[in-house]
């Protein structure tokens, strides 16, 4: 009988404590004590903090991420922080910021992230993203998350490769373009494996881009 | 092909001024062939089309603040096949809030990609497989979009504009990805700090920039009065004049507000900027109250329901959690605008003098100026004491000490604010306002200034601002 009891007392342990755990999980991380939050360069930034939902990685080395319009989510890179001085958004239709990242794999980045509410005609988009480059880009179109997206690798010179990104709702008007660009700060020969992984991570990164508003009956108002 | 149909400055200024009456196509159309008959004495040789950006069928462009007008000239027998943009200068309240975010801030550039984006459409739907040239019309704020639209994507073969605001190099290292990377390569920026930018010098940012466009700056023909408030502005950091410009003297009597800008130090004008960077971060949120919030920390819808002590404890009971944020936003902020607003009190002789000097406004004015702007300071002084005698008392954590502490507190803070307004009401003073109008329109920019500063209506800051290009637009 004692037993049971006891048995009963750890089940109900176990789930207070998981109730504890789920509270200190909906916390926000801008509004945890400093201390409380993971030891990496985007909590430890002030600004960006504010964009981050969780202190619980979504996988290993990136935070949930909401977007300043609320209109997009995705993974926030822990070496990164989100540039205040040149921050600017303009209510829900237009948000634009620089991401600088320290990657931690011998490369930094910069993410240049521009969201429109309505976005223009794809052909007229890609165009004046490509006038931004002195080479030629060749996208790739394919769909994800309800999203056409049409992605195009670049590479600079030997230490710096990116890729840029046009992702547009399949079902809404919004659209965002995404330049990111990373430089090796390695050996030119250290570099030469590296930067076909580092492509790689660049297209997973803006796989795990969403739009909050996931198709036409969602939030209609 | 021989010379463009609108070959003169004069023809040109009368079509970019025809772009502000707002008319409807066919009275749009008129006023050009009258325009031309006036000018060249002769009929105007071509057929003539009108599109206005509002009709545009790509709702990005209906939806976002750009206004423009498409003129396009054709003739098969003449062999004329010209496209005109005239873009629109600055017209509403949400122009000067563009203003702000995309010249001062240098941060927005939605406006310029409008800009492309309706001319890339017009050309689309005239299509004739002839040669067209496109040529960019533009005053104020439209030379910004024109030319920071030609600079990124080629928009045009030529512009022509007058008293323009000048493109932003910080605008655009965010807007123009080959430029971000040439700066960050040629500056050794490290990609880890995207707010890098902000720490280089100003000077050699604009050497850099002149020379990075040097190629499309030839394009760019510019006609500037040396009077013109926005000229007065171009010398400030991260404005770059480029293309050929001719400058006029306007007004020789007076030694131009070029000169007197000149003359304020970087570091005031660098102050001024993060004013208004801060101003457009904080207003991200709506509310002008809200942004003023954000910049000195003061919740003025919090402090406008006190009037007394019954209603300050009223105030302290209902809203906590209100007054303790604010509390501590003041101990944040407060500082830091109050140094900002020292460097200008600090520099007064300078500013407000060479204005004596120049004969833009008297003696008298001067010394109102400096007063009502030193009693601004004092009282701010007065605030961050407040608070930091605040701050110690809630250390103690004495609940009745505190509230104590914090009902005073937000009764003092009420009344250096109420001197605040005294001081704004002072510096409205009509013949103040009078002689500032009508001679030293680059005051405007300084009294801007401690209006984004501490003012609780943004109405007024666009009032000025409107005031301000009413006067500007002289050239009909």
């Amino acid at each position: 009988m004692r037993y049971w009891l006891t048995a009963l007392l750890a089940i109900f342990i176990v789930l207070l404590g998981g109730c504890q755990m789920d509270q200190e999980k909906s916390t926000k991380p801008a509004e945890m004590s400093v201390e409380d939050l993971p030891d990496v360069r985007a909590f430890q930034d002030d600004f960006t903090r504010e964009f981050l939902q969780s202190t619980k990685e979504t996988k290993e080395g990136y935070y949930p991420f909401l977007s300043g319009t609320g209109a997009y989510k995705m993974d926030f890179p822990a070496g990164g922080i989100v540039g205040e001085k040149g921050y600017s958004k303009k209510q829900k239709e237009f948000e634009s910021y620089l991401v600088g990242i320290d990657e931690g794999n011998g490369f930094e980045s910069s993410i240049k992230i521009d969201y429109y509410s309505k976005i223009g005609q794809t052909s007229t988009e890609l165009e004046m993203l490509s006038s931004q480059f002195n080479q030629k880009l060749d996208f790739e179109s394919y769909d994800e998350n309800n999203i056409t997206i049409s992605l195009a690798k670049f590479e600079d010179d030997e230490k710096t490769i990116g890729a840029v990104g046009l992702l547009e709702h399949k079902s809404t008007q919004e659209g965002l373009s995404i330049i990111y660009e990373s430089e090796c700060i390695r050996s030119v020969e250290d570099c030469k494996t590296e930067k076909i992984e580092m492509q790689n991570k660049i297209k997973q990164w803006v796989n795990s881009i969403k739009f909050v508003k996931n198709d036409e009956s969602d939030e209609e108002q | 092909m021989s010379e463009s149909i609108l070959s003169t400055d004069e023809i040109r200024l009368r079509l970019i001024n025809l772009e502000y009456k707002d008319l409807n196509k066919k009275d749009f159309e008129k006023e050009i062939k009258q325009i031309y008959l006036e000018e060249y004495g002769e009929i105007l040789p071509a057929n003539i089309e009108i599109i206005h950006s509002r009709d545009s069928k790509n709702s990005e462009v209906t939806s976002s603040d750009y206004n423009g007008t498409a003129v396009y000239f054709h003739s098969k027998e003449k062999d004329i096949n010209e496209l005109y943009i005239i873009s629109q200068g600055t017209q509403d309240g949400a122009d000067w809030e563009y203003n702000l975010k995309a010249m001062f801030a240098g941060k927005d550039f939605t406006q310029a990609k409008s800009a492309n984006k309706f001319t890339e459409e017009v050309i689309k739907e005239i299509d004739n497989n002839g040669e067209l040239t496109v040529t960019g019309l533009s005053h104020s704020l439209a030379h910004n979009n024109n030319t920071t639209a030609h600079l990124i994507y080629d928009t045009f073969d030529e512009i022509y504009s007058v008293n323009g605001a000048q493109t932003n190099y910080y605008q655009l290292f965010n807007a123009d990805r080959d430029f971000r990377r040439e700066i960050m390569n040629n500056f050794n920026l490290s990609r880890t700090n995207p707010d890098a930018i902000y720490n280089l010098d100003p000077k050699q940012l604009e050497t850099f920039a002149k020379e990075y466009y040097k190629d499309k700056a030839t394009n760019v023909h510019q006609l500037i009065s040396k009077d013109d408030p926005l000229y007065a502005v171009s010398g400030a950091r991260g404005f770059f004049t480029i293309g050929d410009v001719k400058y006029v003297d306007t007004n020789p009597d007076l030694p131009g507000l070029r000169n007197l800008m000149d003359e304020i130090p970087d570091e005031v004008i660098k102050d001024f900027q993060e004013l208004a960077i801060d101003y457009t971060v904080a207003s991200k949120k709506g509310g002008t109250n809200a942004a003023i919030q954000e910049i000195i920390g003061v919740n003025m819808d919090l402090v406008n329901e006190i009037d007394d002590i019954g209603s300050a404890v009223k105030v302290y009971f209902t809203k906590q959690g209100e007054i303790d944020a604010m509390v501590h936003g003041l101990n944040d902020k407060l500082p830091g605008v109050l140094s900002r607003i020292k460097t200008v009190t600090g520099n007064a002789d300078v500013i407000f003098g060479r204005l004596v000097n120049a004969g833009y406004i008297t003696e008298e004015q001067k010394n109102t100026l400096v007063t009502e702007l030193t009693a601004i300071e004092v009282e701010l002084d007065g605030i961050q004491e407040t608070v930091s005698r605040l701050t110690s008392i809630r250390d103690m954590g004495d609940f009745y000490a505190q509230l104590g502490g914090d009902a005073a507190a937000i009764i003092k803070m009420k009344r250096h604010y109420n001197s605040i307004m005294e001081s704004f009401e002072e510096l409205n003073n009509e013949d103040l306002l009078a002689a500032m109008e009508q001679s030293a329109k680059a005051i405007v920019y300084l009294r801007c200034l401690k209006v984004c500063l501490i003012r609780r209506n943004h109405i007024l800051v666009q009032i000025w601002f409107i005031r301000l290009t009413v006067a500007e637009r002289k050239f009909e």
